[in-house]
């Protein structure tokens, strides 16, 4: 089967890569192990880190020389910043971020952290605007987010920040099991009648507050429960995210993957690309375990595999591996030095990935594939905990191989 | 072969948040618990969570879900075989040998259709059987498939100087021979001609899900000696039974087919491939005119095996093409026919009923004989599978010449 691209990986950085290159008229085809850290979303896209005062631009220059960003180039970031949110607009995620600053979003531990881009309905505030009185709402039996704590965290703040419980009637039935009471079972049972009687609850208890968070366990599948609450409450509201699985990062996903099949795309789902076939530097057909004999041929290939969560890379005692084909993986020491045991500390390991030269491509035992290109959490040199570049990283690299690929066109 | 790799589960619970069943039924433990989770407790005693296995769909969206690559639903559906639990009961002998009751009701259908449509009867089901009283059942043909097919068509494939295989499947016998009349319509007038196996029987998937995984693998050792024999490629056009053949006769009867696994396949992958490669030509009426939204079934979902059925239907010019988002019908095979569990199956698919009325297709296309059944029953839009909507839509004088075949 030929195809023009073929996308290995249907997370955050195989899904912006695949929709830009579809958006252009592409033939793509999307390989999927399973489903992706997006999963696990906070709602929120990072982009980096910055001090106060310091712009985008100033932060980038002080990465290191193998950092994503270096490779891809300062003069390229701002454009591709835009088309990020432009693509996630047309996929119909509204969000929110300005293109030169961070702003701040609420952790599920009440802590205030900087990020790029933000779903709407996501807390999102320059440090300015912050709110002088919250109320933080936790639902009836719910774990996976904690109302006191949250609040605590923010009188630390200086927010005044009061919390109260809801009792949702639908979300008692899930108590029957007596392991899930998620925010995904959640999610699935608050239609519109419950949502309306959760608001009224909501609204009786929130005279005094300026601001309503709310656990991000609205709108699983469409993005109708999560505005309908917030059109209910008489008060302006926002989602925190919660313990995963994250609601809004299944919404996300969802989205993208629609996007991606209405403009042609075909997207395999739980296979595992085993082998390729390389011949001349380029990458001729990859195989999978599901269609056995199928070669599934195209003119590039991307991989977009994930990290060491999602098996894009695989580590021995002696060695850091990248599956597939075995790409050049840039790693350092061995096994004592990849870790730091202080697990709060920046973790060596985080930065592994796969070897690319400043156009994202590839290398096998030293030779550049020309035709093969790696973004996300695969890629090298980024430390994505420490700088808060993760969800950037993963966007920004996605969007970029995709125009390296048009442009050669 | 491969093996039971519960132990690769991170507890990360993608799996549940992804289960239709779960999302409807708060009893169900899902699939995490009941899976990788409850296969640990289950090395010590075979009955731990065996009260869950029951809910469990066999959908496999679980294993779609999975980032690590645990096969949730082969574990569940193994767990349950082994748990000397499920006593198969009258209703699930009937339900799940379909064979049999297909054989014996055939030659009665013109008396078995409309009795079966009486609300007596199905009062009657529902009280002594605890088959629910709101569900159709799929009418039996007035001939099966393969008396057609020796009766008509058995003569004129030997012409053919290609020839390949059709594993029919119960469906397509005993159901709705039309489907296995317009694969051999559309092979033949390709260049191909189309054999039936030595012996075929039930794929077995009902007696997995109902218990008897003793006759599921008595069956599954037939069907593979023939297969073996045929020493070619296999066609077929049921995605489960597709699936069944190929993946769950290792990973939960145990059976090693590796070496014909891969010439098993469902017909519209391989003609995708052969149109695309240009062995095969295929070509259309310029006045078949359709609406068509697609469903991708469970079981094409977990076997990827739309990336072959979209590009074709997208082959037939009057085809207008919705992809309706991925999405239990919730019958899950015979699951959806017990009475306890009917209200469960109903609102699982109602989210894929409500995107079928929204989308207003004149076929929903979908390689899943149950999904049709629940599709047709709950929604009133008429279901078809790719293969017959590709030979209604052949040209097929134009097609034969185009492909060289006298």
């Amino acid at each position: 089967m030929k195809y023009d691209d073929i996308i290995i990986g249907g997370g955050l950085s195989g899904l912006l890569c695949a929709i830009s290159l579809a958006e252009k008229g592409r033939k793509c085809l999307i390989i999927s192990q399973g489903q992706s850290t997006l999963n696990f979303s906070s709602g929120s896209l990072e982009f980096i880190n910055t001090r106060e005062g310091e712009s985008f631009e100033q932060a980038v220059a002080q990465l290191p020389a193998g950092h994503p960003y270096q490779k891809i180039g300062a003069d390229r970031l701002t454009a591709l910043r835009a088309s990020v949110a432009q693509l996630l607009g047309r996929a119909g995620i509204d969000t929110v971020g300005d293109k030169e600053r961070n702003h701040w979003r609420i952790t599920p531990f009440g802590a205030l952290k900087q990020t790029w881009l933000s779903l709407e309905e996501m807390t999102h505030f320059q440090k300015e605007e912050l709110p002088r009185r919250v109320l933080v709402v936790d639902i009836t039996g719910f774990l996976d987010f904690n109302a006191t704590f949250i609040a605590s965290s923010l009188g630390k703040m200086g927010i005044k920040a009061d919390t109260c419980e809801v009792y949702v009637q639908e979300t008692e039935r899930l108590r029957e099991n007596d392991s899930e009471f998620r925010s995904a079972n959640i999610a699935h049972v608050l239609d519109g009648y419950a949502i309306d009687r959760l608001a009224c609850a909501i609204n009786e208890k929130a005279a005094d507050a300026d601001l309503i968070l709310l656990p991000a366990v609205f709108g699983i599948e469409k993005d109708e429960p999560a505005r309908r609450i917030l059109r209910m409450l008489k008060k302006p509201a926002a989602f925190i995210p919660t313990m995963s699985p994250s609601v809004p990062g299944i919404r996300l996903q969802r989205l993208l993957k629609q996007r991606f099949i209405a403009l042609g795309g075909l997207f395999i789902n739980a296979d595992t690309v085993f082998s390729a076939d390389v011949a001349d530097g380029r990458i001729a057909s990859v195989h999978t375990l599901n269609h056995g004999t199928t070669r599934f041929e195209a003119d590039n290939f991307i991989f977009a595999c994930g990290s060491f969560f999602s098996n894009g890379l695989k580590a021995t005692k002696d060695k850091i591996y990248e599956p597939i084909l075995g790409l050049d993986v840039d790693f350092e020491g061995s096994h004592g030095d990849w870790f730091n045991p202080d697990v709060y500390a920046e973790q060596p390991y985080m930065s592994f990935g796969v070897h690319t030269d400043n156009k994202l491509r590839v290398s096998l035992a030293g030779k550049t594939l020309e035709n093969a290109y790696a973004v996300g959490q695969l890629l090298s040199g980024a430390s994505p905990i420490k700088s808060g570049c993760t969800g950037g990283v993963s966007a920004i690299s996605g969007v970029y191989a995709a125009e390296i690929i048009l442009n050669q066109q | 072969m491969q093996d039971n790799n519960f132990q690769d589960c991170v507890k990360c619970t993608l799996c549940t948040a992804y289960c239709p069943m779960a999302a409807v039924n708060p009893i169900y433990i899902g699939p995490k618990q009941a899976g990788p989770d409850g296969e640990r407790y289950r090395l010590k005693d075979k009955a731990f969570y065996d009260y869950a296995l029951k809910y469990c769909l066999n959908c496999k969206r679980c294993e779609g879900a999975c980032p690590s690559g645990v096969r949730i639903g082969d574990i569940i559906a193994k767990a349950k075989l082994e748990s000397g639990q499920f006593r198969p009961g009258l209703r699930e002998m009937i339900l799940a040998n379909t064979d049999i009751m297909g054989t014996l009701a055939v030659p009665f259908s013109p008396i078995i259709n409309p009795v079966l449509k009486w609300d007596i009867s199905k009062k009657l089901m529902d009280g002594v059987l605890g088959i629910d009283h709101r569900r159709t059942f799929p009418a039996y043909a007035g001939q099966t498939f393969t008396r057609w097919y020796k009766k008509h068509a058995k003569k004129q494939q030997d012409a053919f100087s290609k020839q390949l295989y059709y594993f029919h499947g119960c469906y397509a016998n005993y159901n709705y021979p039309k489907l296995g009349q317009d694969l051999v319509k559309l092979m033949n007038a390709c260049g191909y001609g189309v054999q039936l196996l030595e012996k075929e029987k039930c794929c077995g998937v009902a007696l997995i899900s109902n218990g008897m995984g003793g006759q599921a693998k008595r069956q599954a050792k037939v069907n593979l000696a023939s297969i073996r024999k045929a020493g070619t490629t296999v066609l077929t056009t049921s995605t489960t039974c597709t699936m069944t053949l190929r993946d769950e006769y290792p990973h939960v009867l145990g059976l090693d087919n590796a070496d014909v696994r891969d010439n098993i396949t469902l017909a519209l992958r391989f003609l995708c491939e052969k149109v695309e490669s240009g062995e095969i030509k295929l070509a259309f009426k310029s006045d078949y005119q359709k609406k068509v939204a697609y469903h991708t079934s469970c079981h094409a979902e977990k076997q990827g095996s739309w990336i072959y059925s979209l590009p074709l239907l997208r082959l037939i010019p009057g085809v207008q093409l919705t992809v309706l988002e991925s999405s239990c019908c919730g019958i899950s095979g015979t699951f959806g026919f017990k009475k306890e569990n009917y209200e469960y199956s109903q609102e699982i698919g109602s989210k894929l009923f409500n995107n079928i009325r929204e989308a207003n297709p004149d076929y929903v296309a979908t390689e899943c004989e149950t999904c049709k059944w629940q599709i047709e029953m709950s929604t009133g839009f008429e279901v078809i599978n790719p293969i017959c909507l590709l030979a209604d839509a052949l040209d097929v004088e134009a097609t034969k010449q185009l492909n060289q075949v006298r």
